[in-house]
């Protein structure tokens, strides 16, 4: 995205998410995707869309009165199931969120290498997560027009997200079936769906052979003690 | 507060003066699907005097009107046939099962003498129950207004009318929800001009009641309200309670009886979020500047 939209290199996960977020979770692609709609969705001159992104919901003056031919009306980007905004029953909206997680399985037993002498083992997979757009609206033309919008973004720029955002793949979103449900209204929501992968890199070091190591080392050490010091600071050199 | 009072609201469960020029609709009956016959009736005209009666049509009891008899005279009933049954609501329709529709009757006479009344489309009541339903109406109207009711503004969503130019696509849906041309409606102006009266909320006790969902913390409240059967509510009116502003979408409407004899109507609404489209509809004729 240019640097519109800043990542941490090579790994699906933004420069400004919080430390506890690990590369690869959901609230990290959940994130990444937020930024992406709404960069999408911020009013621009020479495309002047119906809805635009504005974390200030309150509506404009002219929102009060007459409307202005093209004035725009604020839609929400949120994660979904984000419980602790304030802000309830507000439409339109987009909520970001995935489906069930799953590590594909390429190799046998996930295992691509080994090192003997360290006993280090490596492994890899790739994970497969849903991300799913909930396009809420008031009527239906309105969450079908706003989730028409945000499918064929995602389509368009599938190719730049991959790069900037660290993934293997996304595959071609699908546009679903506009439906409605009742809370204080009728609501229309429309799904966009689609799936993104990214790998997934971890190795493995068996603990008894270290185990067995410490205690030759101390067992044939003339000072047990100087070793123990070591294994707590984790300094071998003296 | 100061209290706007609709005229028909009034009028309706108010007494008859007995001398003065009357205009009266005892009759308005619908021919299903294309047809309502209309008949009224002059009370107390003065001898020699000749009237022209104009009769119109909405979809309110407060308007606006449109014209569909000019300059009737020697004439009692009018057979109204413009119903179109245009699907894209260009034209009013009787293809369903919950369509209102109102009349008016205005006639002038040489000595320009004027009355006008107001009635909806209705079965009609024999001679017997007029009366009791006359004063069924006016002691629930008088008990809402003075003991138990509040008051509201009823918004009669409209079901024709010229389309909203801003926001219908091709399929006739509108593709703005917050059209401030229709209101979501596809309809231009989207509701009728408001219908003063009082309501009551069921004493029941409805919490909001919250759930969690994909949209977060998502806010329901549904309760029950009391009132008049004028005007004649239909699915996905609103109705403003005007202390507050507070604003409730029809989901259900019952009309009960006493004695045989239409009286109340009890409806099932749910509260509208602060942000909903129904909130832009200016319903305050009373204050300058109006507050909503």
């Amino acid at each position: 995205m240019g640097g519109t939209i800043v990542t941490n290199p090579g790994v699906p996960r933004l420069t400004t998410e919080h430390p506890d977020v690990s590369p690869g979770t959901p609230l990290a692609v959940v994130g990444l995707f937020l930024k992406a709609l709404q960069y999408r969705f911020t009013w621009t001159e020479s495309e002047p869309l119906p809805w635009v992104w504005d974390a200030n919901l309150t509506p404009l003056d002219t929102e009060e009165e007459a409307p202005i031919e093209g004035e725009p009306r604020k839609l929400m980007i949120e994660a979904a199931y984000n419980t602790e905004k304030a802000i309830r029953n507000y439409r339109p909206a987009i909520y970001v969120g995935t489906g069930d997680v799953t590590p594909n399985k390429n190799t046998v037993d996930n295992f691509v290498g080994e090192n003997l002498p360290a006993n280090f083992r490596a492994f890899h997979s790739m994970a497969t997560m849903p991300i799913i757009f909930y396009c809420d609206g008031e009527n239906y033309g309105e969450s079908t027009l706003i989730a028409d919008t945000a499918w064929m973004f995602i389509l368009a720029s599938r190719d730049i997200f991959r790069s900037a955002f660290s993934l293997h793949e996304i595959t071609n979103p699908v546009l679903g079936q506009t439906t409605v449900m009742q809370t204080d209204k009728e609501i229309w929501r429309t799904p966009v769906t689609f799936s993104v992968q990214f790998d997934l890199r971890w190795t493995t070091r068996p603990i008894e052979p270290l185990i067995r190591e410490i205690g030759l080392a101390v067992s044939s050490s003339e000072h047990p003690a100087d070793y123990y010091i070591q294994i707590a600071l984790r300094d071998f050199e003296s | 507060m100061g209290t706007p009072q609709s005229h028909v609201y009034s009028r309706e469960r108010g007494p008859i003066p007995t001398s003065t020029l009357k205009i009266e609709l005892p009759r308005i009956t619908a021919v299903w699907p294309k047809r309502i016959y209309i008949q009224w009736l002059l009370r107390n005209p003065s001898p020699g005097e000749t009237y022209v009666f104009q009769l119109y049509r909405s979809g309110s009891a407060e308007g606006p009107w449109e014209q569909i008899g000019t300059d009737l005279t020697e004439q009692y009933s009018f057979l109204d046939t413009a119903f179109t049954s245009d699907y894209r609501m260009r034209g009013a329709d009787l293809m369903s099962l919950t369509r209102t529709v109102y009349y008016k009757i205005t006639v002038t006479g040489s000595s320009a003498s004027t009355a006008e009344t107001t009635k909806v489309l209705e079965a009609g009541l024999d001679r017997r129950r007029k009366g009791l339903r006359r004063k069924l109406v006016r002691d629930a109207g008088v008990f809402l207004e003075k003991i138990t009711g509040s008051e509201i503004a009823v918004l009669k969503r409209k079901r024709w009318g010229a389309p909203c130019t801003y926001c219908q696509s091709s399929t006739g849906q509108s593709v703005r929800a917050h059209c401030g041309h229709c209101h979501g409606t596809g309809i231009l102006g989207g509701y009728w001009n408001p219908v003063y009266g009082f309501a009551q909320i069921s004493r029941k006790v409805n919490p909001v009641q919250v759930s969690t969902e994909a949209s977060g913390k998502v806010e329901t409240h549904r309760t029950e309200v009391l009132m008049l059967d004028i005007p004649q509510i239909e699915h996905d009116d609103v109705l403003v309670f005007l202390r507050g502003n507070k604003r409730f979408k029809v989901v259900d409407f019952i009309p009960t009886q006493l004695q045989t004899v239409p009286v109340h109507q009890e409806l099932i609404v749910t509260e509208l979020a602060r942000s909903a489209s129904e909130h832009k509809i200016t319903v305050d004729d009373v204050h300058s500047p109006r507050w909503f």
